[in-house]
């Protein structure tokens, strides 16, 4: 593995992980019929999924040509 | 049945399933494919799962334990449940003339074709003051209630409409000339509420 591979699945890794919590909580909140629960998946769910998303745009954009 | 919450807690699970595949080494991203499979599973499919769940939290912001749930809102719900069929908002809910689960925004949306979008646009507004700035102590609407919200439902009606009171000013009512808040009310008396009988709901 390339140490531009490994940059890469680290990248990865971290977009995934911000993207997974975020979903999660997303789906959590979704149980919850409270005004805060909304808040929860706006602020928290929806902020994880847009930066994991960012950071896997970033890895994208950043990775160097073949 | 699966519920709705139960589709999308399925669907992320899938979602976080593919990322995980892709995510544990960058080799699937650089196969043949691989990169239009990374961008659905890290961007569009959680784009698509946020917009659902977004959708999802508006169907339930039109429930009455949602509006209900800031504590601002409490004595408005105790003013459903007053044993007094006097009030207006109380007799509403407990003989079922709207749907006791979507209660508040039965009466409190606008019935024109932006009103349910305007309606929630407020409610996120009330939940940012609620949680976020300052809410004022004694809440008002924002315009004087219409009686379109009372004749969506009313108008046409054999109860409303054979009844001599309402014939001699139907036109009134129509143009809001006369408020049916003028005959009908108190509709949520929240400064007398202390020591007042309440009626419970019968479980199903």
């Amino acid at each position: 593995m390339t140490p531009q591979d490994l940059q890469l699945t680290r990248r990865l890794q971290l977009a995934g992980g911000l993207i997974s919590v975020g979903l999660l909580v997303e789906a959590a909140s979704l149980y919850v019929l409270k005004a805060l629960s909304f808040l929860a998946f706006a602020g928290i769910g929806g902020g994880l999924v847009a930066a994991g998303v960012g950071v896997f745009l970033y890895s994208v954009a950043s990775e160097p040509p073949a | 049945m699966p519920s709705i919450e139960q589709g999308f807690a399925a669907f992320v699970l899938v979602i976080i399933a593919l990322i995980a595949a892709i995510a544990r080494r960058a080799g699937p991203f650089h196969a043949r494919g691989g990169k239009a499979l990374a961008f659905a599973a890290f961007f569009l499919l959680p784009i698509c799962a946020t917009v659902s769940g977004l959708a999802v939290h508006v169907e339930h912001s039109k429930s009455t334990e949602f509006c209900l749930s800031c504590h601002i809102m409490e004595k408005y719900g105790t003013s459903l449940h007053l044993d007094d069929q006097g009030h207006l908002a109380a007799a509403h809910f407990q003989n079922g003339r709207i749907d006791r689960e979507q209660a508040c925004f039965t009466c409190h949306t606008t019935y024109t074709m932006f009103g349910d979008y305007k309606a929630k646009l407020k409610g996120l507004k009330h939940i940012y003051v609620n949680y976020l700035g300052h809410a004022p102590a004694k809440i008002k609407l924002y315009e004087a209630f219409q009686n379109r919200e009372c004749l969506h439902c009313h108008g046409g009606a054999r109860s409303f409409e054979s009844q001599s009171d309402h014939q001699d000013i139907r036109g009134e009512l129509t143009s809001n000339k006369t408020s049916c808040l003028e005959c009908h009310s108190p509709v949520h008396d929240i400064d007398h509420q202390a020591g007042a009988k309440l009626w419970q709901e019968p479980k199903p």
